[in-house]
């Protein structure tokens, strides 16, 4: 037992000292210590792979490995060690935690192209959880998901192409650079579509391929999103309207923890998928930047209602809450969050977080709720 | 009357007693608690209060910092690692529950608790768990909100062990403790 516990101490300070490189930003750094800490704790879990009554010890190391091959890219072997795991005797909790893993593993694999071509115009679009099976998913959780994807694929082309932020109104095709955006059907991969930014003549990037640089761009402010690098993402993105607007759009993007447990992007370069996965709760991930206050102390405030008014005529927008007692409340609306983050859920039960000081709030998120 | 000494919280302690806590990230943790309680205004030996489900008046003691660290240290990431310093030290304090292990990304908590390791004996016999959060600076209202938001999240977990969550407010400083 001492020999096992020793080898697993070692693997958690190569994990503990990748976590810590990954904070710093040392990704390169986190991997190979990530990698350190997986082969040893496979050492350790195939010391006690035969003893079958070494529970919790013998299904927690086969967990921490399969957790550790996963984050090495390894998921073959993560397979094979959340099997091994199962396949004693584990307490019921762990027993679902390898089950999880395995769902993760399974979505990876799905995120993975497995020999479709992805042209450098294309994306694929994922997701997976409760309300998704194989090819086929919750239509709402689905659509909206894939129409914030829209928006943010638009945002991004008015961004690169240093476009003001357009608060409201119709976008305008040259503002993007004059693309569209096709979808194939849905495969049976959890759930997946790609999605091809198809650019017309009025191509607004020289050299490479502007859809393919547009995705990239996507792809790295995603990345920062989905480790919470705000301080990177804010220097990517330093306009404050289309900062806000793109961490909104994101959240609203990211999983739900149950019905949607993954959100998945994967692109094809240089002969190399590129993935991103996004599998913090919305509730978890990054914050929409507050707009700097002064003067009077606020009060933060959460109200379940129903959106009934907007005014985007104003420097700042302008929304109506009728609260669940009929009491309305008046909302202002920072830039960057009207017509994307806020305009969708109009007329419909949403809860909304703000700062009130007096009789006005100001909005920090806003979520539609279960009706 | 005699006075009751208040016991001392000594944050570079962390990597002591705890298995599941090795000594890099203790001393990291324990970096970032520091940060976030002098940026706060405090100075080590500070009194904190335990609130919620356990009551207690302590002292927090660190190594005095290093003003360059504050640069290196991005907000977020001090908060979180620092209110988990001192949350598995107040833990500890009350219930002599150790870390025995970090939690993987998806076990809705942060630590998995249990007794004080024997090296004869298999590890990992989790009897706890420990969900922590940090809030910079906020007021009663903020800490009770996050508490229940922890609660909450909580109850998507399929775990019918018992379970603490400690919500750190550096401002006062001050600490919320409730059990599930």
């Amino acid at each position: 037992m001492n020999a096992v516990k020793q080898i697993h101490r070692h693997a958690m300070e190569f994990a503990d000292q990748a976590f810590i490189a990954k904070l710093q930003g040392d990704l390169g750094k986190a991997v190979e210590l990530t990698r350190k800490a997986f082969e040893l704790e496979c050492k350790a879990a195939q010391l006690v792979t035969n003893d079958l009554d070494l529970e919790p010890t013998r299904s927690v190391l086969h967990r921490s490995a399969a957790s550790f091959a996963m984050n090495c890219g390894e998921l073959r072997q993560a397979e094979r060690l959340v099997a091994q795991g199962l396949a004693g005797n584990p307490p019921e909790d762990i027993a679902e935690e390898l089950r999880d893993l395995l769902d993760q593993v399974h979505f990876s694999r799905h995120m993975s192209l497995r020999g479709l071509t992805l042209e450098p115009e294309e994306f694929q679009f994922s997701m997976t959880g409760d309300a998704v099976g194989p090819g086929i998913a919750n239509s709402n959780l689905f659509l909206q998901r894939y129409q914030d994807v829209e928006r943010l694929v638009y945002r991004t082309g008015e961004r690169v192409r240093k476009e003001p932020f357009r608060e409201g109104g119709p976008r305008k095709k040259a503002s993007t650079g004059g693309f569209d955006l096709y979808v194939t059907v849905p495969r049976a991969a959890s759930f997946a579509v790609s999605i091809r930014i198809a650019v017309g003549t009025n191509a607004w990037l020289d050299g490479m391929s502007p859809g393919a640089q547009l995705i990239d761009e996507l792809m790295t402010c995603l990345e920062l999103f989905s480790s919470s690098d705000e301080v990177h993402l804010n220097e990517r993105i330093p306009e404050p309207a289309y900062f806000r607007n793109f961490v909104g759009l994101a959240r609203k993007i990211a999983p739900d923890g149950q019905q949607v447990k993954a959100v998945g992007f994967t692109t094809f370069r240089e002969q190399r998928e590129r993935r991103v996965l996004l599998t913090k709760p919305a509730a978890e991930a990054m914050a929409v930047p507050q707009i700097a206050v002064e003067e009077e102390p606020e009060e933060r405030v959460v109200i379940r209602g129903t959106l009934k008014y907007a005014d985007a005529l104003k420097e700042e927008g302008e929304i109506r809450l009728l609260d669940e007692k009929g009491g309305i409340h008046k909302v202002l609306v920072p830039e960057g969050m009207l017509a994307d983050i806020v305009r969708p859920s109009f007329d419909k039960a949403v809860i909304l977080t703000g700062m009130r000081r007096g009789p006005i709030i100001r909005l920090l998120d806003i979520e539609e709720a279960e009706e | 009357m005699q006075s009751v000494q208040e016991p001392i919280l000594l944050l570079h302690s962390l990597g002591e007693g705890h298995p599941g806590i090795t000594a890099a990230i203790a001393e990291y943790c324990a970096e970032a608690a520091s940060l976030c309680l002098e940026d706060q205004g405090h100075v080590p030996g500070v009194k904190m209060g335990v609130v919620g489900a356990h009551a207690l008046s302590c002292v927090l003691q660190w190594k005095s910092g290093d003003a360059r660290k504050v640069l290196s240290w991005d907000q977020e990431n001090a908060t979180e690692c620092g209110a988990s310093v001192i949350a598995i030290l107040v833990i500890d304090h009350l219930t002599g529950f150790k870390v025995i292990e970090r939690a993987q990304k998806g076990d809705r908590v942060d630590y998995w608790l249990g007794k004080a390791d024997n090296d004869d004996e298999p590890p990992f016999l989790r009897e706890g768990r420990l969900e922590v959060s940090g809030i910079r600076r906020g007021d009663e209202s903020i800490v009770k909100k996050r508490v229940r938001a922890k609660l909450q999240r909580l109850k998507l977990s399929s775990s019918s062990i018992k379970a603490f969550v400690v919500v750190v407010e550096f401002g006062t400083p001050m600490s919320q403790v409730q059990e599930s």
